[in-house]
């Protein structure tokens, strides 16, 4: 997998650069949005880490860019500025997570997982999560290579918290991810399909934390930890 | 009353003119009033100078003063003053009369009366004094009268002229006084105004109300206001700018701090460089903590950057924020979230929030719980934010809201402006800060309460588009 890091500070480019590599994906580096965005126009990318402050042309603007060639690409927007505009402002020109500097570097890899794995998932629709495995066209789960047996509801808890994972979901995210699925869904519901999800998921190491009063949080499994 | 002040300076520059006059024109009408008086009395004298001189006969070539005694005693009395006489010789002879009334030095035309001031007996006297002929010879007749009705005259002259002065110099002060008062209404108003405003109320000054010579000092003091706001928003933006630079370079530190702990070969390095990271965290938490602050001083902040908010989607940012943190301390981080509208800067709220949470769980032993409740209790929106660590005493809770005050023996990095910045953001939405103890009776309780909504913005709420936690509140 291949990830374009455009950053114009070359120390933090550079710890990047070297973190992501040490973590098994294959990077390269813009240091300017013009540069990035002959590069997302000439390779192709299985991720973007943008900068928003960057001389010359901005991480606005080469997103917007990059969302006009109608290529998808997932991206990471890092910034300096935590303003609720400079956040909705990524977010709506079509970034996929958004991470304030500075940040801790598991929190980054974490990020880049995710946002990964759904980018992978509108490429293969397959997703793989530790000894689990999802067919999202099938919508068929298996475990440790096992089939494992859901309904359609625990399939789709399941397949939006992977999704999300390392994200904390609140319910009425996921009743809202599940709408489209016919009749209103109550808070309990949710919380009757995540235990037993978590009963049958859990056993093999994949764990699903509680904030109470509030949602959810799939943990990543172990071994993606690098 | 102060020297430089305009009241004094327009009243002392109308005054003493003003009265310089009055004085100057009392003395004129003093004189004016007086020559006609003193000029009767004169005539007066003159009379009885010539009755005098009609009595005077010569007789065998020497002239004699024929006066029955009768005649002189009505000549010498007067109800007020003393009269004296003499008649002089065409030799300077005195023929009758009192001879201590010497002879007037000027030269004296026939005919021709003259009138001077003179003494007798030590005591000053009016003298009139005239040269007749009588059968070819000349004679000077002269008639003196002290002056003690000529000075009551003066003190009555006075006093009738005076009092009227008087009374017309008080009613202009009076005048000049309310006038200057009515005048100098504008610019106290103006003042007023000024004075009565918010500290970060840049706005110009309305002119419409001004008087048209202080216009052009309204627009100069609005020229000023402008540049004013100008460098401030200069200033806002550098201060912004540098915090904001500071955090590329932070984060370049960190993740290459991270690195470096990943790859240290021996554990002694691998100790060093775990306390560099730790050093570079506290770092960064405390260059957020006093962006944070910059941001909350409310002289630092347009007046119109406030919004309606739920505190809900505040918490549901907090969430995902401090989920790691608590699981780190096998912490129980819970939310009971009602609806709860306020007007405030998302921001600073989520700054807010942030901050207590933060503190909780750093105060909170491994184990505890954390608890983020926030709701609407009587239209007034309320946030808390209850532990089952430490506590903090009573004595200290009043003093924990000090910048860089930190709770003594209490373990932890804090940099001792968590609460500070609770307090200010607080100040600035309106809210007030309490710490309790929770029903548990261990632990500590933040509670955090809002102003009551404005009515029309209650039931005008847009849809918060820029929150990501919609219906946490669910």
């Amino acid at each position: 997998m291949r990830i374009l890091v455009v950053e114009d500070d070359s120390i933090l480019a550079d710890g990047l650069v070297r973190s992501l590599q040490q973590a098994g994906y294959a990077v390269d580096w813009a240091e300017t949005g013009i540069k990035a965005n002959s590069a997302l126009a000439q390779e192709s990318y299985s991720l973007v880490v943008l900068d928003i402050g960057l001389p010359g042309m901005d991480g606005f603007e080469v997103l917007r860019r990059l969302r006009q060639r109608r290529k998808y690409v997932p991206v990471l927007i890092l910034t300096a500025r935590d303003s609720v505009e400079d956040r909705v402002r990524g977010l709506d020109l079509g970034a996929d997570d958004y991470l304030v500097k500075p940040f801790a570097l598991p929190e980054l890899k974490a990020r880049v997982r995710a946002v990964l794995r759904r980018g992978q998932a509108s490429i293969k629709p397959q997703i793989n999560y530790g000894p689990l495995t999802l067919d999202l066209n099938a919508r068929r789960a298996w475990l440790e290579g096992k089939p494992l047996d859901l309904t359609l509801r625990e399939w789709g808890v399941l397949e939006y918290m992977l999704m999300n994972s390392g994200k904390v979901l609140n319910k009425a995210e996921i009743i809202e991810a599940l709408c489209d699925w016919g009749e209103e869904l109550t808070p309990n519901a949710v919380e009757v399909y995540v235990s037993r999800l978590r009963d049958k998921i859990e056993c093999a190491g994949i764990k699903i934390r509680t904030l109470r009063g509030f949602g959810y949080l799939l943990e990543e499994p172990a071994d993606e930890k690098k | 009353m102060k020297k430089n002040s305009l009241q004094y300076l327009l009243l002392s520059s109308l005054l003493l003119p003003l009265l310089a006059l009055l004085v100057i024109g009392v003395i004129g009408d003093y004189f004016t009033a007086l020559r006609p008086a003193v000029a009767a009395y004169d005539e007066n004298l003159l009379s009885t100078a010539l009755a005098l001189a009609n009595n005077a006969k010569i007789v065998d070539g020497r002239i004699t003063l024929d006066l029955p005694p009768a005649a002189d005693q009505v000549l010498r009395t007067d109800k007020y003053d003393r009269i004296f006489y003499s008649v002089h010789g065409p030799n300077q002879e005195l023929l009758a009369g009192n001879k201590e009334l010497r002879l007037p030095t000027v030269e004296m035309g026939p005919n021709k009366p003259i009138y001077y001031d003179a003494n007798v007996a030590g005591e000053a006297v009016r003298v009139a004094a005239m040269r007749v002929s009588k059968e070819d010879t000349d004679l000077i007749v002269q008639v003196a009268e002290t002056t003690i009705k000529r000075k009551r005259l003066i003190g009555q002259i006075l006093i009738t002229m005076l009092v009227p002065e008087i009374l017309f110099a008080a009613a202009a002060i009076a005048l000049v006084w309310f006038g200057i008062k009515r005048g100098l209404a504008p610019l106290d108003r103006l003042r007023a105004e000024i004075a009565s405003r918010a500290q970060n109320d840049l706005r110009p000054v309305a002119m419409e109300n001004a008087p048209l010579e202080v216009k052009p000092l309204v627009q100069d003091i609005n020229n000023l206001i402008g540049r004013l706001g100008n460098l401030l928003n200069t200033q806002k933006r550098f201060f912004s700018n540098a915090a904001h630079q500071l955090r590329t370079p932070l984060a370049g530190l960190q993740v290459q701090v991270e690195l470096a702990v990943a790859q240290a070969a021996s554990p002694e390095l691998k100790h060093t460089f775990k306390q560099i990271r730790m050093a570079t965290v506290r770092m960064t938490h405390l260059v957020n903590q006093l962006l944070t602050l910059a941001r909350a001083d409310p002289g630092d902040r347009p007046v119109d950057s406030l919004r309606p908010t739920d505190l809900c989607d505040i918490a549901g940012r907090a969430a995902s924020e401090f989920e790691a943190q608590a699981f780190a301390k096998n912490i129980d981080l819970g939310f009971e979230l009602g609806p709860a509208q306020v007007f405030g800067e998302p921001l600073l709220l989520y700054e807010l929030l942030s901050n207590l949470i933060d503190n909780s769980i750093r105060y909170t032993p491994n184990g505890g719980y954390v608890t983020v409740r926030c709701g609407t209790v009587e239209d007034q929106a309320f946030l808390i934010v209850s532990d089952s660590g430490s506590g903090i005493p009573t004595a200290e809770r009043e003093h924990v809201f000090e910048r860089f005050r930190r709770v003594e023996g209490t373990p932890g990095e804090g940099c001792g402006l968590g609460l500070a910045i609770v307090k200010e953001i607080a100040n600035s939405h309106g809210a007030s800060v309490e710490i309790a103890t929770p029903s548990t009776g261990r632990g500590t309780e933040v509670i955090v309460r809002f102003k009551r909504l404005p009515a029309a913005l209650n039931h005008d709420l847009p849809e918060n588009s820029h929150s990501r936690g919609t219906g946490s509140c669910g």
